[in-house]
């Protein structure tokens, strides 16, 4: 059951690349708002980019619960 | 006809009354003050009321307009239901404590001089310290402190703007500020409030440690009584848009960190309120629209998210993510209402936030602010995966451990109410649309493009948070924000006090008494003064070894009469 969902929601991610290239952005203002499917990139490049800030904030900044005590 | 009252007024006075009724009348009477004060607001007409006359200055205690009255609107409709999460608290400080808060807030809002504003402003901060300080936790107590005493410095830096900015200009009026001392300083005031970075500190410090119901109503009032302010004074300042945008994200990132749930939801408030900056900072009639419109939306989803994580709180006893998990089953109602506040923060079509998220991006195209909308759209992939780490690891992932169940009916309900305006608003846009400053306000959030992207965000995103679930699991730790430079300074300060200033302090003491001590002992006898050294060491007076030969005395009384007579002689 929950392979199955996996796989239907992977698919669908799959898929949700396409209906990009028949649409044009409402408020199209600079020029990457021409890019086809600019949500797809921002969600999943903008997703890695914010692993790795996170991992960077986390290795000088992570400190034992007890840090102030 | 019955003339309105200032909606402060009537929650500051209904605060005094909460001792005297007890138990089930109590609640019906705490009700009973929400519903009276959403009636006095809907009879309030718009202008100048309640002007006062004070030092030569008029004082205004009520001024409607379309800002004030939206502003008054949702502070009074999110209290009345977080009125009703707390209704089984049986301590009256805490009520009497929200209640003055509240009234305070409104105070602020519809306070038509920078003195009045002043005067509430203070009372807010004073009465939320308490919503802190009764969990009667060590943890509240010093956190409480920490955000008073950042409140007091904002407070400071506030009067001392508004002086300077009355003596030069003689007015008193809330209007608009440009650029001078006064401003920055009102400025700097306003911010602390706001949680502008680096002044931000005392909201993720200080929220997580108040008590379950007070957390939530701190949610509501502070930052965005400071989001108003700025709206009032600072309306189009290229300064507060950007700081907006360096908040959204840095409030993402902090929140992806977090182990504590109510220390992540602080800092997804630093996050939404810098959407809320951006679109007033760049001043548009869309951008300020826009940053209303999310600031209502965020009252609501926000309280929301308090509930529901102060509901797993006060069920379970747990607070922190790599302690939860498995709720959905044992909590479902609020596992709905909890997903339904994720969806409406992360912008989800059919929640309040899609509408608002897609106005505040949609006035910085129009305002040509390229950097802006990339920093906001970045920050609204970081909500997203935010919130699904949340929902996640408190309801969906595996742990046995916890045992729980749904809140008692009025927590529920204030949830479940919550909820439906989220939903009704995603649905319903106009209900949003007719009470937003800039009027009319248009704006056209269903379109295909609009929807399909938002989802082609949700997809992609959460198919990175599938990959590498690993690196957003919970961990046992603290993540350090800029309070470590004050917390860690204040901790060596008082360590340089207690240690070596402290032994300075012992030395001079002891050296002085025993200066006191020899003085007082000269004074006393001063033949004391042939037997050596003073010391510390004390020789208790014994009138044999004093006892001198009578001739002694003779030949001193001869000596100091030669002496007396010669400078006589001399001096004549």
């Amino acid at each position: 059951m929950r392979t199955t969902i996996q796989r239907i929601l992977f698919a669908l991610t799959l898929l949700s690349i396409l209906p990009g290239f028949f649409l044009e952005h409402d408020h199209a203002a600079f020029w990457w708002h021409h890019i086809p499917s600019l949500d797809v990139i921002i969600g999943g490049a903008g997703a890695v980019l914010l692993v790795i800030a996170k991992k960077v904030v986390a290795s000088f900044a992570s400190k034992k619960e007890d840090f102030y005590d | 006809m019955i003339k309105s009252i200032p909606p402060s007024i009537l929650f500051i006075l209904g605060a005094l009354f909460v001792p005297l009724v007890k138990g089930r009348l109590k609640q019906a009477y705490l009700l009973l003050l929400g519903c009276l004060s959403f009636i006095n607001l809907f009879c309030l007409e718009m202008g100048t009321h309640y002007s006062i006359h004070f030092l030569n200055y008029e004082l205004i205690l009520l001024k409607v307009d379309r800002l004030s009255m939206a502003m008054g609107i949702i502070f009074v409709l999110i209290g009345f239901f977080a009125i009703l999460y707390g209704l089984h608290v049986k301590e009256d400080g805490q009520h009497v404590a929200a209640l003055l808060y509240m009234g305070s807030s409104l105070g602020v809002v519809f306070s038509g001089d920078y003195f009045s504003l002043f005067f509430f402003w203070e009372i807010m901060a004073i009465t939320s310290t308490f919503l802190i300080w009764y969990q009667r936790e060590k943890g509240s107590l010093d956190a409480g402190f920490r955000y008073l005493f950042m409140h007091i410095l904002g407070g400071c830096a506030l009067l001392t703007g508004i002086i300077l900015h009355v003596a030069s200009t003689g007015s008193i009026v809330v209007q608009p500020l440009t650029g001078s001392l006064a401003s920055s300083l009102i400025l700097i005031g306003f911010g602390l409030n706001a949680a502008f970075l680096l002044l931000h500190t005392w909201l993720p410090d200080a929220y997580p440690e108040g008590t379950v119901t007070g957390s939530v109503f701190l949610s509501v009032f502070t930052t965005k009584t400071g989001v108003y302010t700025l709206a009032r004074s600072f309306p189009n300042h290229e300064f507060i848009a950007y700081m907006g945008g360096a908040m959204a994200l840095f409030g993402v990132i902090y929140a992806l960190l977090q182990n504590d749930v109510r220390r992540l939801i602080s800092y997804h408030i630093i996050s939404q309120v810098g959407y809320m900056l951006a679109g007033i900072g760049v001043g548009t009639a869309l951008g300020v629209n826009g940053g209303i419109a999310h600031l209502i939306n965020n009252l609501l989803y926000k309280t929301l998210l308090f509930m529901t994580t102060g509901s797993v709180i006060h069920m379970t006893g747990k607070r922190k993510l790599t302690e939860l998990g498995g709720l959905a089953r044992k909590m479902p109602l609020t596992c709905i209402t909890g997903i339904i506040a994720s969806l409406s923060i992360s912008g989800s079509p059919g929640f309040n936030g899609f509408v608002s998220k897609g106005m505040l991006l949609s006035s910085m195209a129009e305002a040509n602010q390229p950097w802006l909308e990339g920093m906001l759209r970045l920050a609204s992939v970081g909500t997203f995966l935010s919130f699904t780490k949340l929902c996640y690891f408190t309801f969906f992932s595996k742990n046995g451990e916890v045992e729980a169940k749904d809140p008692p009916l009025h927590m529920s309900l204030a949830m479940v109410s919550v909820a439906s305006l989220c939903m009704l608003i995603g649905i319903y846009p106009s209900l949003l649309f007719s009470i937003l400053p800039h009027a009319p306000a248009e704006y056209h959030a269903y379109t295909i493009s609009h929807i399909i992207g938002v989802f082609q965000l949700f997809l992609w995103a959460g198919l990175v948070f599938m990959l590498f679930k690993s690196a957003f699991s919970p961990h046992n730790w603290i993540i350090l924000d800029f309070d470590f430079f004050y917390r860690k300074a204040f901790q060596w300060i008082g360590g340089i006090m207690r240690g070596p200033l402290n032994d300075l302090r012992l030395y001079i003491q002891k050296q002085c008494s025993i200066a006191v001590h020899n003085l007082t002992r000269l004074s006393r006898n001063p033949f004391s003064l042939l037997e050596g050294p003073y010391g510390s060491k004390d020789i208790p007076y014994n009138e044999h070894i004093y006892r001198k030969p009578m001739g002694l005395g003779v030949l001193l009384a001869i000596l100091f009469l030669f002496i007396y007579g010669l400078i006589f002689l001399i001096s004549s």
